[in-house]
């Protein structure tokens, strides 16, 4: 009886892990829906939220800043300006803040079965990114009603949220390990987001405000400036900055081996307080 | 435990199972016995030694909720899918487990609304919803009424049969007479006695009487 055994004690090799992640997909693409349906549990239209939050929203920036107030502030279309860079920030916030608390909130699912924990932070970069596309939809919609021009470039989005999605999960995996073993950081972690919102230029043109060039340089470096920006190009149709891009896919590949590594390093004492 | 200290909750413990064995383990809190379990699923990293088993250990302990705000069988679903079953087989196995848990109408309930008695019966129900090889079962039955001890036992006879393989941590002396064939005391972390569970219940009995004396 002694064939097959295996040592326990060896932490799994990557391959064997992403084999066990891989034949446990059914979960990882249940889990966001039971988020989502739970979220919105008791309201009376339910999962229709999640396309009526963004739609709402929308007509707030046009009611806000085309009709009652006429700010531009150095841009042209200031409300599919502001629209586009607070659902790109967002998505990442929401993927981010939520895996810093991912860990604890699975306590009794964790001590009921064994699954790859890197299940969790996937299925919530997978379940902010359905609350994203609708979002994202409307904002294409918004941008063709406020008079840009649709055009197939717009298709550059595809790959674009794609790379957000790795982004984000690099950057998750690392706020949930983080947040495992401080769950301060749960509380630090949106004050930081706001630091970012205000530093990324989700609010005004970048452009238009700083004139120095070695400011402009450390903008370029910052991953949600990228992100935000290099939305906006594609909807305006203009070209997409090549700095911006390799900034982003470098942050990207090294939050991606690094929050992948450190999340599974802390995985054996997950769960266990 | 504190994270920043190094504790020696487990030293000096080697044993070995065969498939249709059921250890019964004992012992008083603080023992170590939780430690070792999940040294034994492989959950804890340990210093010195080794753990070998044709497969992974499926680990119960005590606990709530698997995810409070849906209901029981929405619950199962997920459970099953994270033990690597596809939707379809899981739906397949929802009223098998429904049976188990034997929970009537709570099963559509939200699972925030369980006690902790329907919740440990669910969540057993759940962890065995698929055959596992080793079964690892930590307090999580403790809480269960008389009929659930019944449902239980005859899931746990059902696995053994199957050549399965379990380790049952209880204080309930009862049960680890019924249902185990082995049994293992363990006291500050190093084996007390190993054997027989019926003359290792007789000393530990002793034993915790004297401790009882004791303190008084």
């Amino acid at each position: 009886m002694h064939s097959h055994l295996q040592d326990l004690t060896r932490p799994l090799a990557l391959r064997e892990y992403l084999l066990e992640i891989a034949e446990r997909r059914h979960f990882l693409w249940s889990l966001p829906v039971a988020e989502l349906s739970s979220r919105h549990f008791g309201t009376f239209l339910g999962t229709i939220w999640l396309g009526l939050n963004p739609l709402l929203l929308l007509l707030v920036y046009y009611l806000v800043f085309s009709v009652i107030l006429d700010v531009g502030r150095g841009v042209e279309n200031f409300a599919t300006f502001l629209a586009i860079g607070i659902f790109i920030f967002h998505f990442s916030q929401r993927s981010v803040v939520s895996s810093s608390s991912v860990v604890r909130r699975n306590l009794g699912l964790m001590r009921t079965v064994y699954f790859p924990r890197a299940l969790l932070v996937l299925a919530v970069v997978l379940e902010t990114l359905l609350a994203h596309l609708p979002a994202l939809g409307m904002v294409l919609v918004f941008a063709a009603v406020t008079g840009e021009t649709p055009h197939w470039s717009w298709l550059l989005l595809v790959p674009l949220t794609l790379l957000q999605c790795l982004f984000n999960l690099g950057a998750s995996f690392w706020s949930a390990r983080l947040g495992e073993s401080m769950p301060d950081l749960v509380h630090a972690l949106p004050y930081l987001f706001r630091l970012l919102f205000y530093g990324s230029g989700v609010l005004y043109s970048v452009e238009a405000y700083v004139k120095d060039p070695f400011v402009l340089r450390c903008f370029d470096l910052n991953p949600f400036y990228g992100l935000v920006t290099l939305a906006r190009s594609i909807i305006v149709v203009e070209p997409v900055s090549p700095v911006l891009l390799l900034a982003l896919v470098s942050w990207t590949a090294f939050l991606l081996i690094t929050g992948f590594t450190a999340f599974r390093r802390g995985e054996p004492n997950y769960g266990s307080t | 435990m504190s994270r920043l200290r190094t504790v020696k909750a487990v030293r000096g413990i080697s044993l070995e199972l065969e498939s249709g064995d059921c250890l019964g383990v004992l012992g008083s809190n603080g023992s170590g016995k939780s430690t070792l379990m999940r040294a034994l699923a492989g959950l804890v990293p340990i210093a010195q030694g080794s753990v070998q088993a044709t497969a992974r250990p499926r680990l119960l302990g005590v606990g709530g909720a698997l995810r409070p705000l849906l209901t029981g069988r929405h619950n199962i679903m997920l459970g099953c899918m994270a033990l690597g079953m596809t939707r379809r087989e899981a739906s397949d196995r929802v009223d098998d487990v429904i049976q188990v848990a034997k929970l009537g109408e709570a099963i559509d309930r939200p699972m925030s609304g369980y006690s902790s008695g329907m919740s440990a019966r669910l969540r057993f129900a759940i962890a065995t919803a698929s055959t596992p090889e080793i079964l690892i079962v930590d307090e999580a039955l403790s809480v269960g009424d008389e009929a659930f001890r019944r449902t239980s036992s005859k899931r746990i006879e059902k696995i053994l049969n199957e050549s399965g393989c379990i380790l049952f941590v209880s204080h309930s002396l009862s049960q680890i007479q019924d249902l185990c064939n082995r049994a293992l005391w363990i006291e500050d972390g190093r084996i007390v006695m190993a054997g027989d569970p019926a003359e290792i219940i007789h000393h530990y009995q002793h034993y915790q009487q004297a401790a009882r004396f004791q303190r008084r």
